[in-house]
């Protein structure tokens, strides 16, 4: 079955729903083994709660822009050789992208102040970026995979035989 | 100035999970009695769903952070395990649901099509009001024992 939501082309329901659901489910997938290990308190009580909504809302940003890009010229029913690349180089960019945000942010102000110095955040942002890059790509790839297999579930649940009202209006006798 | 900040991302927490239980149960009944015609109220409510979800997430985290949460070995942290699996539980439910309100088109479907997929969306709608409720009872075991 074709596509129902082309939506707005900004913002679909489908990335919309997609995007909030990848970060919900990447913010839990951490929670729950950290709270299973007991350590959820010692994380949590060294984060400033501004900040942390600050850090939440802006990696929801990154995660629609990234499904929105990988959407916006594929469908979840396209082979997996064609969304699979996408889906690691979004996931890759994201990742680079969050964390040079958050080095900008933690570290821009130190550099201009000259409390640190220019070369040292250079490795820094080259290094982490780096990693960030390959860690972004494999939530990409795994967030990706899960965003499929939610899509074939999803047709099993969509009832079945969807009719075309034109098909049942072609069943009717013509009108004198 | 923390107290404040904790109290506004509580109020944020229980407004959104208000919005989120109150319109799902509407549209649950809609659908089940017919009163809710066509997909298109189900494509708005997608789009609160997921706002609303975001900033239950997000609220969610804070309030963990501001109550310092004790260790799964204690009743409290059992329960907020049981909590936390369950939020999975309908994040993943959630995203089947809303891609079958993506894929499916009035215009698609005959009258019995449509009537078909009115009664799977009341189903979907009525078991996520149970798992929302459920969650409710659990932040209220949470919240006061």
């Amino acid at each position: 079955m074709a596509e129902a939501d082309p939506g707005d082309p900004a913002l679909s329901l489908t990335t919309w729903a997609l995007a909030t659901f990848d970060v919900a489910l990447f913010v839990l997938a951490a929670l729950l083994p950290i709270h299973a290990a007991g350590a959820l308190a010692d994380l949590l009580s060294g984060l400033n709660t501004l900040l942390g909504v600050a850090v939440f809302c802006y990696l929801w940003a990154l995660f629609v822009l990234a499904v929105r890009w990988v959407l916006s010229d594929a469908v979840l029913s396209d082979p997996l050789r064609s969304l699979v690349p996408r889906g690691v180089a979004a996931g890759s960019a994201a990742g680079v992208v969050f964390l040079l945000g958050v080095l900008l942010v933690a570290a821009g102000p130190g550099v201009v102040a000259g409390r640190i110095e220019p070369l040292s955040a250079f490795l820094i942002a080259l290094i982490g970026g780096a990693v960030a890059a390959v860690v972004g790509s494999l939530v990409g790839l795994l967030l990706g995979a899960v965003d499929v297999a939610l899509y074939k579930i999803s047709s099993a649940a969509l009832p079945d035989p969807p009719t075309r009202r034109e098909d049942s209006a072609s069943a009717t006798p013509d009108r004198p | 100035m923390a107290q404040l900040v904790s109290l506004a991302i509580r109020t944020l927490h229980v407004l959104a999970i208000t919005v989120v239980v109150g319109s799902t149960a509407a549209l649950w009944y809609g659908y089940r009695t017919g009163v809710t015609k066509g997909i298109a109220a189900a494509r708005r409510y997608e789009w609160l769903f997921w706002g609303a979800l975001g900033v239950v997430v997000l609220t969610g985290v804070g309030n963990l952070g501001a109550l310092g949460p004790p260790g799964p070995a204690t009743d409290w942290g059992r329960t907020l395990l049981a909590k936390l699996a369950l939020v999975l539980a309908l994040v993943v439910g959630s995203a089947v649901r809303t891609l079958v309100v993506a894929r499916a088109d009035d215009n698609r479907y005959s009258h019995e099509g449509i009537t078909q997929v009115r009664r799977a969306l009341g189903k979907y709608y009525g078991a996520t009001t149970g798992v929302l409720l459920t969650l409710v009872v659990l932040a209220e075991v949470l919240a006061h024992g």
